[in-house]
């Protein structure tokens, strides 16, 4: 059995009442839930941008290309889920982004 | 004669150095024992009986005709722990990195068709760099048989594994789909996709240890559910879990002597006057067991719940109890998780379960509901519903909401609940259930604060006892809290014939 070195911290149940208690490993990284914003477009995997078919100021519908994000030897269409104006492109042709880069800003 | 016996003993030396000596010097060079030195570790001295110890392999590929591959690089056989037979086969890392081709596929295949017919537990030792690649499907085909068999077996025998070295890809999941998985720090690696494949694909890096070691996997993932700090503890703990468990379904009930607990003082002061103070239900658990012995299972994984076995008068019993010292006890994904396998591994094999409840509710959280925590949850109830094993139920405190159904409730089928005095038996706990019912008065009152703690002490002494419940005849009898263990072992005792019929079906379709 392992030996407790951590401090009680106070835990807040479903009906609101605070319980003095330990936290397990996972809840203690847990991280807090971020909304999804479809007016910031982000890469959900590395790769490399082949196309870019739109440029800041373009007007853009729902469904309206904007890039190809090529990864894993596919070519990933990413299309816009809103209608809106591009306000930044952050990326260029050639580039190479990680997963999580902010690709494009719409406004 | 004399000449061939001292033939065969020279063939069988030979293979049995697998990998030859510096192989071997370079396995315990790492801190880690031989596939046969493991053997030899974990049975009882002189007990192992091999078999095809002079299997071959046919393949004539990619040079493979000329590679000689001693036993294939698993040795397989029957022996005794303790006096109990049981099947056994541990991969020899130094024979081609343990690499699994078809002839090694088919050795483990036929000593885990042996385990099943002879009715005895079934002991892996993964340490395998994987598919032996060489041998193309034939290399998937070994895994497949293998995955077959240990879900035709299961419910059947005991399944163990023990991951002494790498068990990555496809070769993972035989773990996953035995009984009890067992690691050790430094030296168990799974991953379904190991570190470089992650890196070259999403760009993250990630150590080996980190991504699939022992810690990760007994802590975070939840796929191994005994941890060590060698492989010396680790056939401690193997050789522990085999002295409580039956060796097959239809196996005869061992009963062992009965001692007292060590534990002599009063449990009731266990547990704190403040209910929203926490304490270790194990000491609890220690409390009502023979000799206080709890052979905890999944010790690091979802700590909020605790299971494992103990004995009481002798008899192996299941435990399952909410842990206030984590979390405050609630349920949550994992715990519904980690609970619900341990509850039909038990009423697999014919062990009681005894529940012990101390519980606030579920874990509130996005991430909880994402993550399906109504699915996970209904596992939970899916198990205590369908076992038909003695059920027997300790309200020691808390058991609110759905949680308190879910804790294996009169409503699930329990054949014994009893509460102790200080439970509170309610649908929620009394803060939010004032404030909810008197909102709008409290709203309205003039100190506020003044009429929710009047409104909160009302609710409290209304129903925040055992007995409305026992009123109502779900709770069978409220116990003092130091006549648990007594009262235990005469439920159990009085259980000893229970026979419960179920509606004929193929299976139910458990909750995923």
């Amino acid at each position: 059995m392992e030996k407790e070195e951590k401090q009680l911290t106070d835990f807040i149940t479903e009906d609101g009442s605070i319980f003095k208690t330990y936290l397990t490993a996972k809840v203690e990284r847990r991280k807090a839930y971020k909304r999804s914003d479809p007016k910031r477009i982000e890469s959900i995997i590395p790769g490399s941008i082949t196309e870019l078919f739109i440029q800041e100021g373009s007007r853009v519908r729902i469904g309206t290309p904007l890039l190809i994000l090529e990864s894993m030897k596919m070519e990933n269409l990413i299309k816009s889920t809103v209608e809106g104006t591009i306000k930044n492109v952050f990326v260029e042709k050639g580039m190479h982004i990680s997963k999580g880069t902010i690709m494009i800003e719409l406004e | 004669m004399e000449k061939e016996i001292s033939k065969m003993q020279e063939r069988a030396s030979a293979i049995k150095l697998g990998g030859g000596e510096a192989a071997i010097k370079k396995q315990n060079d790492l801190g880690k024992l031989t596939a046969r030195q493991r053997i030899d570790a974990l049975l009882d001295k002189d007990s192992f009986f091999e078999y095809d110890l002079f299997a071959k392999h046919e393949v004539h590929n990619f040079g493979m005709d000329k590679k000689n591959l001693p036993s294939d690089g698993v040795v397989t056989g029957t022996g005794t722990i303790n006096g109990k037979p049981v099947c056994i086969f541990s991969q020899d890392f130094t024979v081609m990195g343990g690499s699994l081709g078809l002839t090694h596929a088919r050795k483990i295949a036929k000593i885990m068709d042996y385990a099943l017919k002879m009715k005895m537990p079934c002991i892996g030792i993964n340490d395998s760099g994987g598919a032996r690649i060489q041998e193309g499907v034939d290399a998937q085909a070994g895994y497949g048989e293998v995955f077959y068999r240990n879900a035709i077996s299961s419910g059947v025998i005991p399944q163990i594994s023990v991951i002494l070295g790498p068990c990555a890809g496809g070769a993972a999941y035989s773990p996953a789909l035995t009984d009890f998985v067992f690691v050790v720090e430094n030296i168990s690696k799974m991953f379904i996709t190991g570190p470089a494949v992650i890196e070259s694909v999403l760009g993250e890096k990630v150590s080996q240890e980190e991504l699939g070691g022992a810690r990760t996997h007994a802590e975070i993932s939840g796929n191994a559910h005994f941890y060590a700090l060698s492989e010396k503890e680790c056939f401690e703990q193997i050789k522990t879990l085999l002295s409580y468990i039956p060796s097959s379904n239809d196996a005869k009930k061992e009963k062992q002597e009965s001692f007292a607990p060590c534990f002599k003082g009063k449990i009731a002061e266990i547990i704190p006057n403040d209910p929203k103070q926490p304490y270790d239900v194990r000491e609890v658990i220690k409390a009502v067991t023979d000799r206080s012995e709890f052979f905890e299972v999944h010790e690091l994984f979802a700590k909020n719940i605790v299971v494992g076995f103990g004995r009481i008068e002798g008899e192996t019993v299941g435990f399952v109890a909410n842990q206030p010292l984590y979390l405050a006890g609630v349920l949550d994904c994992d715990a519904a998780d980690k609970s619900a396998k341990f509850i039909r591994y038990c009423d697999a094999f014919n062990i009681p379960i005894v529940t012990l409840e101390d519980t606030p509710g579920c874990l509130p959280g996005i991430d909880q509901e994402h993550a399906g925590v109504i699915r996970h949850g209904a596992k939970l109830l899916y198990a205590y519903s369908e076992a038909t094993v003695p059920k027997i139920t300790i309200i020691l405190r808390k058991a609110y909401g759905g949680a308190y159904v879910a804790m294996n409730s009169r409503h699930l089928g329990a054949d014994f609940v009893f509460a102790w005095p200080c439970a509170e038996i309610a649908v929620m706990g009394p803060e939010g259930a004032a404030n909810i019912i008197f909102g709008k008065e409290i709203k309205e009152a003039e100190d506020q604060e003044a009429l929710r703690q009047a409104k909160i002490q009302e609710y409290k002494e209304k129903f925040a006892n055992p007995y409305v419940a026992a009123e109502k005849g779900y709770v069978d009898a409220i116990i003092e809290p130091q006549e648990t263990r007594k009262t235990l072992a005469y439920a159990l005792r009085l259980s000893e014939n229970k026979s419960e019929l179920r509606p004929n079906k193929k299976h139910g379709l458990t909750p995923f």
